[in-house]
């Protein structure tokens, strides 16, 4: 496994680091635990000319309480989040899709930030080179086709994040540092359906901290994965659950899934849902038929898109119940 | 006092400390001085013909030392037999699979030799490929290797019986078609080799083999050289489960690389060129059709089968050879007729894998006999009690079972499976609502040969050194690729000799230095070279009881060696300890060196690729297996919460090592029928890594696993001692298919159980009920 020459960058703040972007526009990567990008450039389907990485940018990994809210630095490894007392006392759900990624060995390594931004997969894509040779470039590789969806003009990768549906679910805003200063945007304006370019990410714009509004008085909320296997796997459908009491008469669910498109989805329950006595059976029942219907996969890794479909209902439907016995 | 000292205690195995530690040094961690590296280049079709290899270009890279083709082996071809030879160390003319070695390299590093690679030139032309072992079978399908018409790699057709008149008398008959699917061998060491060529004609090479014997023949005549100038040395192995008998291109070429560029070389795989390329076990298409009496007797077994060989030979003879004698037992079945097909196909090349060839036969026969009970409203338990072999029993086609268990296997394992509390059949659930797990208990025997005889070279030779401090040198050219067997043999040296294990020292093969070995295959090491070791080691202690008698004055039969002691059985006192006889040995007369050897092989004609006819091994294990499975019913996800394994191993000659083989079954039996599947397209191997190919991982195997051990004391093996690793693999697929059935109702016929599979099988049964429903007046 050769990796192709690259020059490394280590700068030790934000705007050192998006200058360094800007320099190189086009022909650098960021890199932070390295769990994804590595793989990718030792598959040779990433090969940049120049790594950024971020590890010595002071501050980038703390996990603060700020006011009400609860800024979590890119930087910020999983285990770190998992681990974290504000996380699994104020975001438990955060807690639990954190340690639903792969392996204890890749929490250890892989952030918060990188997971949030994890390239789509396909198993058509990430391969290595001899194996590509065999059949003509998909889109990823600069070809024309996708074989996940033949006959598409677009690339179908399919996100995989774990954390991403807990952070859409909880309402976060990611921070947005570029060149030109910083913006912050609800994460579910940050995710684009697109498998070549799945972040609205601009270039030299850099993820720099993950805002959590407070939980209020009353929030429960929980992650389902649904995998091959107990340990390692991407998810096959994930879809992460929050209902926020807004007052005593009023609760907001946010339900997102991941596994499902080239981002994670949210899926946004009709306006009168749920009525402040909290959920019923007609309601889980409904909200479960809403998402089955809103989610539009493609077949991959063995799974059928009706199936997929069919997976999205029964753990909708499995978080809501559990959080209405919560 | 137990009959034993050593045998049968449970004793850890002695190489588990430098395992456990990573100190062990396999292939990849050896190296030599002014070694190269060395790369393959392979094929990015299934099917093609080569036009022109232009490696001008490769060889004048700097750092590239050698550069080979095919042209470069001449005209030679390995396999099997002499009429199976039909794979090449580098493609000739032809590539018939994707991932097919074309072209090596070889350079002082690994980069320069990926380098090198990409500067080779092969101009292609596309052939037609045909990857479905139906398809290759049809007339006009295109011919894969020129001199196999048809594609027939093997064809065995044989009948024992009368089968036509056992279908007149059977009262119901039964037909299904199951089929078992590609599953990798799984190791976690990728296949290796160190090699150096020394001029003019000499062989060293390292390589991570379980039978190095084959490739040591293997390497005599890929390039002419004697015997006794091939030394292949043994590293430790990081597990083989039948991909690492025989020689692979990957050795080929090692050894050539170093003799053209006269340096070491060393060639270790990548995991996807194993996933990708490497061999796996057998798909394979199995039509079964049983008959039985109305007491649910079994009369007759008629068996067709389609297996896909993929592009080369390989082993694929005993494979077939192994599903027709598997269909003999374990049970009596009087009629049985077969007819075994082996088709080539473009696809990496089959091979042997734990069981080969046995787990999918058994696993259609065995769930046919519970579809079998169903219908006939019989009871499980009590169909297999009634049709189980038993100790005499002579197979319709010859084989000899000298020791069964298996009705104590039946009757231990529904014990401890609480069976009679947890099993209801499913025509009595089957009214209820199922919930939203349902959950179910399913049973399986297996019988498995225990030592496989194959044609050629079969006996196993054990030499034992007395050291003159009473240690003990083990050279044996059986080779422990994981299985435990070093620990195993050295047991029976200490059990005869009174020495303990730690005193027994086991030195890998070496093939200039260890008596010649069939090989870790067919279950036949504890067994087979047991038998060896327990002569050699009784030849020892002869020697040394002739010194023994004289120094303690006493008969020679009145002495006994026990726990490093040497004493007069009915005067104790009269004693010295091992060592000091060990030492005064050496000294005694002019001089003695204590060297004990033995040979020892199973007496029986060698396999019978023809009709089938006799023996498949020296003896038989027999077993039983219960499984629990739990089915998610809105998912279809199915896990195995519990698994019950008793198995008739004649004599447990280490309880803990029994425990880890009937473990290792398990996982290997659940990734089988659960997890595992080679997902292609048009012969190209979607799932080339271990993050898509989905081994099951700890959190996917039972959470508990019951092993018993039923001890028969077979007449044949060591002590008594049968196989105890592969047979428990085969049950474990029908065990947990049957208990599927009994959670939910469906038959799954079709290999992997996906939990999409599980959910279309309810869906289809839900449809079916309601059409029968609305169908009535």
């Amino acid at each position: 496994m050769r990796l192709k020459k690259f020059e490394h960058f280590e700068p030790r703040t934000l705007s050192e680091a998006c200058q360094l972007l800007k320099e190189h526009a086009g022909k650098a990567a960021v890199i932070a635990g390295g769990t994804d990008l590595v793989v990718r450039m030792k598959y040779g389907v990433t090969t940049p000319e120049y790594l950024i990485n971020l590890k010595k940018v002071e501050g980038l990994s703390s996990i603060n309480l700020v006011g009400e809210n609860l800024h979590l630095g890119a930087l910020a490894t999983l285990t770190q989040v998992r681990c974290s007392d504000l996380v699994r006392e104020r975001y438990p759900v955060l807690a639990e899709s954190a340690l639903a990624v792969s392996a204890a060995q890749l929490q250890n390594m892989g952030t918060i930030g990188g997971n949030i931004c994890l390239e789509p997969r396909c198993w058509y894509f990430q391969q290595g080179s001899s194996w590509r040779q065999a059949r003509a470039d998909c889109f990823k590789n600069g070809g024309a086709v996708c074989y996940m969806a033949k006959g598409s003009t677009r690339c179908y990768a399919l996100y995989c994040g774990d954390t991403a549906p807990a952070l859409l679910a909880l309402g976060a805003k990611v921070r947005l540092v570029s060149p030109c200063g910083e913006r912050t945007v609800p994460i579910e304006e940050f995710f684009v359906d697109n498998g070549m370019r799945h972040t609205d990410l601009q270039p030299a714009e850099l993820l720099a901290e993950v805002i959590l509004p407070g939980p209020g008085a009353g929030q429960h909320g929980t992650y389902l994965k649904y995998r091959k296997r107990g340990a390692l796997d991407f998810p096959i459908v994930g879809v992460a659950a929050v209902i926020t009491k807004e007052s005593t008469a009023a609760s907001r669910l946010r339900i997102a899934v991941t596994g499902v498109g080239s981002s994670p989805l949210l899926v946004v329950p009709p306006a009168d849902f749920p009525a402040g006595s909290g959920l019923t059976h007609e309601m889980i029942n409904r909200m479960a038929e809403i998402a089955r219907k809103q989610v539009k996969p493609v077949s991959h890794m063995e799974v059928s898109p009706s199936y997929r479909k069919e997976l999205v209902g029964v753990l909708v439907r499995d978080a809501l119940e559990k959080l209405a016995g919560a | 006092m137990s009959e034993y000292a050593v045998l049968g205690k449970r004793l850890p195995r002695v190489d588990g400390p430098v395992k456990a530690a990573g100190t062990a040094r396999f292939t990849d961690d050896l190296s030599l001085p002014g070694m190269l590296h060395g790369k393959i280049l392979r094929s990015p079709h299934a099917h093609a013909r080569i036009l022109r290899i232009d490696t001008t270009l490769a060889e004048s890279h700097p750092g590239v030392r050698a550069v080979i083709v095919g042209e470069d082996f001449g005209d030679y071809r390995y396999g099997l037999k002499p009429d199976t030879r039909d794979e090449y160390p580098l493609a000739r003319g032809k590539v018939r699979y994707l991932g097919e070695e074309v072209a090596a390299v070889a350079a002082v590093d690994e980069d320069t030799a990926l380098e090198a690679l990409e500067l080779i030139q092969v101009d292609y032309e596309v052939l037609q490929a045909v990857t479905d072992p139906e398809e290759a079978l049809r007339e006009g399908a295109p011919l894969i290797h020129d001199d196999k018409p048809g594609n027939i790699s093997v064809h065995m057709k044989t009948s024992f019986g009368d089968v036509d008149e056992a279908f007149r008398q059977a009262d119901y008959i039964r037909e299904d078609r199951f089929y078992s699917q590609s599953v990798l061998h799984g190791f976690l060491e990728p296949n290796a080799a160190l090699a150096l060529w020394e001029a003019p004609n000499r062989i060293t090479i390292w390589a991570s083999k379980q039978s190095p014997y084959f490739l040591y023949r293997n390497l005599s005549n890929c390039f002419n050289v004697p015997l006794s100038n091939v030394r292949l040395i043994q590293p430790y192995i990081g597990g083989g489960f039948g991909g690492k008998n025989g020689g692979y291109p990957v050795d080929f070429c090692a050894v050539m690389l170093s003799k053209k560029s006269g340096r070491p070389v060393r060639i270790v795989l990548t995991m996807e060129e194993v996933l990708s390329s490497h061999r796996r076990r057998h798909p394979m298409i199995v039509w079964l059709k049983t008959g039985v009496k109305k007491d649910g007797t079994l009369l007759a077994h008629d068996c067709r089968i389609i297996a896909d060989g993929g592009a080369g030979t390989g082993v694929g003879p005993s494979t077939i050879a192994n599903a027709f004698y598997f269909l003999n037992l374990p049970y009596v079945v009087p009629n049985v007729r077969f007819d075994g097909i082996r088709a080539y196909t473009n696809r990496p090349i089959s091979v042997a894998q734990r069981g080969n060839g046995i787990q999918q036969i058994r696993f259609a026969a065995d769930v046919q006999l519970d579809m079998i009970a169903e219908d006939l409203g019989r009871d499980p338990v009590e169909i297999r009690e009634k049709n189980g072999a038993y100790t005499g029993y002579k197979t319709t086609s010859g084989m000899h079972v000298k020791s069964c268990g298996l009705r104590e296997t039946i009757t231990e394992a529904i014990r401890a499976a609480e069976w009679e509390t947890h099993y209801r059949p499913w025509r009595e659930k089957m009214h209820e609502p199922l919930g939203r797990i349902a959950t179910g208990v399913g049973i399986a025997c297996n019988s498995f040969e225990s030592g496989a005889r194959l044609t050629g070279h079969n006996c196993c030779t054990a030499v034992i050194k007395v050291h003159e401090d009473g240690t003990v040198s083990l050279l044996t050219g059986s080779t422990d690729s994981g299985q435990g067997s070093e620990t195993v043999l050295a047991m029976i040296v200490a059990e005869v000799l009174g020495t303990r294990l730690e005193d027994v020292f086991v030195p890998q093969t070496d093939s200039s230095v260890t008596p010649v070995d069939p090989g870790s295959f067919g279950s036949r090491v504890s067994s087979t070279a047991g038998n060896a070791v327990l002569i050699a080691a009784k030849d020892a202690k002869q020697q040394l009881l002739k010194v023994a008698a004289e120094l303690l004055k006493a008969d020679p039969d009145t002495i006994e060696f026990r726990d490093r002691k040497v004493f007069v059985r009915e005067a104790p006192e009269r004693s010295l300890r091992f060592r000091d006889l060990a030492r005064q040995t050496v000294a005694w007369g002019s001089g003695t060196t204590v060297i004990g050897q033995g040979s020892w092989g199973q007496s029986i004609p060698p396999l019978n690729f023809e009709t089938g006819e006799g023996d498949a091994g020296g003896a038989y294990s027999f077993g039983t297996q219960a499984a629990w499975v739990e089915v998610d019913t809105r998912t279809g996800k199915v896990t195995v919460p519990r698994m019950v394994v008793a198995h008739d191993l004649g004599f447990a000659l280490n309880p803990l090592a029994v425990e880890g083989q009937h473990e290792g079954s398990i996982a290997g039996g659940v990734g089988h029928t659960i997890y595992e599947h080679c997902v292609e397209e048009n012969g190209q191997n979607l799932t080339p890594n271990l993050t898509a190919y989905g081994l099951p991982t700890v959190y996917d195997l039972p959470e508990e696993m019951v092993s018993l051990s039923i001890e028969t004391i077979d007449p044949v093996g060591a002590f008594g001692a049968k196989e105890s690793g592969e047979g428990t693999q085969v049950s474990t697929i029908p065990a947990i298919v049957n208990a599927i059935h009994n959670a939910i109702g469906v038959w799954i016929t079709d290999l992997p159980v996906t939990p999409e599979k599980v959910l279309k099988a309810l869906r289809d049964k839900k449809a079916q009920a309601r059409a029968t429903t609305e169908g009535q007046p």
